[in-house]
C-alpha cells in the first residue's frame, strides 16, 4: 500500500498518506547503502507506515 | 474434497457479495453487528469485554457460532480500554473505569483540534496529530520528550499492534467456522473526520460559518489520507467492503447549499478513490439521509451499499435500488420493546417490500443497544433465513 | 414567519453576530434597561427556532444562533445587577444517568430559554438524586429528560419514578431522536419530543394546562 498516489497537494513539505518521513530523507541520513537499496527502503517504509497508521489510529473513529 | 465450514464460507460469501453487486442470491444475506449485546449473550460484563480482549473476541465466537449470520459481526468492542489507559486517552469513557460496569463506552465530544491549528493541520496533518493532537487527547504524552510520554508511545503501539494481531486471528478463526468477515477497513468522510475527533461538533458547525474555507481546504486534504487509511486498516483487503460511518451528512445538521459545498464532494472522492482500488464502501448512513439519495446516486454503480437507518427506504430503493445494495430495515427499537411475533412479521413484511428482487442485506437500522432482547435476535436471524430464499 | 420590526432581533434571526453585539453595546450606552435587551433578543431566538421548525434552518444554524446569545449575554450580564428577567416558568433538564450526550440538550435549553424560561441546566450523566435536589430548590413546572441513547430508558424509568415518588404532580418530558410514544409510556413520563422545538410547545401547553 505504499504505491498509492495522491490527488490532492496538501503542503509543499508534507508527506504523502501512509508516509511519516520518507526513505529519500532517511537515506540522506544514512549517507547512502552499500547494498541492496531497496530492502533497507522496503523495512523502512513498513515500519513508517505503521507510525502513519498509530497516529491516525486516534482520529479514524 | 471442501469441509462444511468451507462450503458454508463460499456459500455465505457468494451470497453476500450477489448482494453487494445489486444481484439476486439464492437467499437474502444476513449481516448484524451485536456489538456490546454480544457480551450479554456470552455471559462477560462490558468491562470484560472492554478490557481482555480476548473475552471481547470469544464474545463474537459465541454469536457466530450460534447465530446463522452471512457474515461474522464485528468484535463486540472495537476498542481496547487498557491500550486508552496505556495513553490516557481522555475521549472515550468505558464500563468498569468511568462508567458503571454494563454501560456502553461513550465518546467524549470535545474541541481536540482549535480553530487556530487549522493551517497547521492542512499543511502537514500527521506531523500536528503527533506534535499537537497527541499530546492533547493522551494525557500521559502532555509533557512531549518526557519519560512519561515516550512510554506512553511504546504501549500505545505495542497495544495496537496486539488488538490488530488478535482481530486478525479471530477474523481468521471464524472464517474456518465457515462466516466471512463482513467489513474490512474503517472509512470516513472527510467532513466527518474533522467533525468526530478533532473540531468536535459544536466546533465544526460553527466552522461552517466562521472559517468555511478552512473546511474546504482540510476536507480536499483529508481525501487521500482518508481512502490510503481505509484500505490500509483493512490489511489491503478488497474482496470485503469498508465499513464507513456517517454522522453530519444526516438530516438535519447541514443545510443542502452547505451539504453540496462542504459535505458531498470530499466524500464523494473518497469512496470513488476506494472504488478505483476495488475496495466498496458500507455507506453506513446513520439517522436520516433521504433528502440526499439523488446526489448519492452519483456514485458509481455497487461503489456503496446503502444502509438505511431513519431514511425513507421506499425513497431509498426507488432512487438507489438496481445499481446500489440496500442494508438495514430493522429498527432497534422493535428489538427492545417488541415480541418475537412482532419481530417475525415485520422482517416479513419488510423483505416482501424490499428485498424481492435482490440487492438488499437485512440488518438493524442502527448500532445494536444493550436493550436488545436476545429472543428477538434469535427471531429476526431465524424468520429472515426460512422466509428469506428467493 | 413572523415579522420583526426590531432592527436587533431581525439580526439574531439573520445570525449577524458582529451586529448583535454592536447593537447590544449600543443599547445598554443609550440608556436602554438590559430586561428589555434580554427581551428583544429571545424574540430573534423565537424566530431562529420557528425557521428551524420550518426546514428553513438546520442545526448548524442553531448552534451559531446560541453562540451569538451567549456572546450577547456576558455583555449584558454586569448589567443585569440581580435584576431578574421575567420568565414563562422554570425547567429542570438534564441528561439521564449513563448518558454524555449533550448536543441535544444542549439545543433544547437554548430555545427555551430563548422562550423566556428560566431553565436550570443539570448537566450530562445526571443521578435521579441530582434531578430530585434541583426540583426541591427550584420548583419546576417541567422537568425535562434527554437521552440518545435506547440504553438510557432504564436509568430514565427509575429517575422519573423516584421523582413521582417525592413529587407526585411533576410534569415530566423526555427528548431525544429516537423516542416515541412506546419508550414515553414504559418509562413514565407525561410528554415526548424528538425535535429541538418540541420542548418549546410542550413546555407552553404544560403552563396552559396549570
Amino acid at each position: 500500500m505504499t504505491n498509492q498516489t495522491t490527488t490532492a497537494d496538501p503542503g509543499a513539505d508534507a508527506p504523502p498518506p501512509g508516509v511519516c518521513v520518507p526513505f529519500t530523507k532517511k537515506l540522506d541520513e544514512l549517507g547512502g547503502v552499500k547494498g541492496d537499496e531497496s530492502l533497507v527502503r522496503g523495512a523502512w517504509e513498513e515500519l513508517d507506515a505503521a507510525a502513519y497508521m498509530y497516529l491516525w489510529f486516534w482520529v479514524h473513529r | 474434497m471442501p469441509t462444511d465450514n468451507e462450503r458454508r464460507y463460499q456459500e455465505r460469501l457468494d451470497r453476500y457479495t450477489t448482494a453487494m453487486d445489486a444481484g439476486k442470491p439464492d437467499k437474502v444475506p444476513i449481516r448484524i453487528n451485536f456489538n456490546e449485546v454480544a457480551a450479554v449473550y456470552a455471559g462477560y460484563s462490558l468491562q470484560e469485554i472492554y478490557y481482555d480482549f480476548d473475552k471481547n473476541l470469544a464474545a463474537g465466537t459465541r454469536i457466530v457460532e450460534d447465530f446463522d449470520l452471512d457474515v461474522a459481526p464485528f468484535p463486540p468492542s472495537l476498542w481496547w480500554a487498557g491500550q486508552h489507559d496505556a495513553v490516557g486517552a481522555r475521549y472515550l469513557r468505558f464500563a468498569g473505569r468511568d462508567l458503571d460496569i454494563d454501560t456502553q463506552f461513550q465518546f467524549v465530544e470535545g474541541e481536540y483540534m482549535l480553530p487556530e491549528d487549522y493551517d497547521a493541520f492542512i499543511a502537514d496533518p500527521t506531523r500536528w496529530l503527533l506534535d499537537v493532537y497527541l499530546p492533547r487527547i493522551h494525557a500521559d504524552m502532555a509533557e512531549p520528550g518526557s519519560y512519561r510520554a515516550g512510554l506512553a508511545l511504546i504501549r500505545g503501539t505495542w497495544g495496537l499492534q496486539e488488538l490488530l494481531t488478535k482481530q486478525a486471528q479471530a477474523g481468521a478463526a471464524w472464517a474456518a467456522l465457515g462466516m466471512p468477515t463482513g467489513a474490512t477497513g474503517i472509512g470516513k468522510a472527510p467532513f466527518d473526520t474533522l467533525g468526530d475527533t478533532l473540531r468536535g461538533m459544536r466546533g465544526i458547525l460553527l466552522d461552517l460559518h466562521r472559517r468555511p474555507d478552512k473546511i474546504i481546504a482540510a476536507t480536499e486534504m483529508l481525501v487521500p489520507h482518508n481512502i490510503y487509511y481505509a484500505v490500509a486498516s483493512a490489511g489491503g483487503d478488497t474482496e470485503a467492503p469498508d465499513f464507513m460511518p456517517l454522522h453530519r451528512g444526516a438530516l438535519p445538521f447541514l443545510n443542502p447549499v452547505q451539504w453540496d459545498t462542504y459535505y458531498w464532494p470530499s466524500l464523494k472522492a473518497v469512496i470513488e478513490g476506494l472504488w478505483a482500488q476495488g475496495k466498496r464502501t458500507i455507506f453506513y448512513a446513520e439517522a436520516d439521509w433521504t433528502p440526499y439519495l439523488e446526489r448519492i446516486a452519483e456514485l458509481p454503480d455497487h461503489s456503496i451499499v446503502f444502509h438505511v437507518d431513519q431514511t425513507d427506504m421506499a425513497r431509498a430503493k426507488e432512487v438507489l435500488g438496481g445499481r446500489f445494495c440496500l442494508s438495514g430495515g430493522v429498527p432497534n427499537y422493535l428489538l427492545a420493546y417488541g415480541s418475537e411475533g412482532e419481530v417475525r412479521d415485520y422482517v416479513k413484511q419488510l423483505l416482501d417490500t424490499y428485498a424481492a428482487d435482490g440487492g438488499f442485506i437485512i440488518d438493524t437500522c442502527s448500532v445494536l443497544q444493550m436493550d436488545a432482547k436476545i429472543p428477538n435476535l434469535f427471531a429476526l436471524v431465524e424468520t429472515a433465513r426460512t422466509y428469506g430464499v428467493y | 414567519m413572523t415579522e420583526l420590526t426590531d432592527e436587533l432581533s431581525s439580526a439574531v434571526a439573520q445570525l449577524e453576530d458582529d451586529k448583535v453585539l454592536d447593537l447590544v453595546r449600543q443599547r445598554l450606552e443609550t440608556g436602554v434597561p438590559p430586561i428589555k435587551v434580554v427581551k428583544t433578543l429571545q424574540e430573534g431566538m423565537t424566530e431562529v427556532g420557528d425557521r428551524f421548525g420550518a426546514g428553513e434552518y438546520f442545526l448548524n444554524e442553531l448552534v451559531v444562533a446560541g453562540e451569538i446569545m451567549k456572546d450577547a449575554m456576558a455583555i449584558i450580564e454586569p448589567h443585569l445587577r440581580g435584576e431578574a428577567a421575567e420568565t414563562k416558568g422554570v425547567i429542570v433538564i438534564g441528561t439521564v444517568r449513563g448518558d454524555i450526550h449533550d448536543l441535544g440538550k444542549n439545543i433544547v435549553v437554548m430555545m427555551l430559554q430563548g422562550a423566556g424560561y428560566q431553565v436550570v441546566d443539570l448537566g450530562v450523566d445526571v443521578p435521579a438524586e441530582r434531578f430530585l435536589e434541583a426540583i426541591e430548590e427550584h420548583q419546576p413546572q417541567v422537568v425535562g429528560m434527554s437521552a440518545l441513547l435506547t440504553a438510557s430508558q432504564a436509568p430514565m424509568k427509575k429517575t422519573i419514578e423516584a421523582i413521582r415518588a417525592q413529587r407526585a404532580t411533576t410534569k415530566i418530558m423526555i427528548g431525544g431522536s429516537y423516542i416515541n410514544e412506546t419508550i414515553k409510556d414504559q418509562v413514565g413520563a407525561d410528554y415526548f419530543g424528538t425535535l429541538a422545538g418540541d420542548a418549546v410547545k410542550i413546555a407552553d401547553s404544560v403552563l396552559v394546562d396549570v
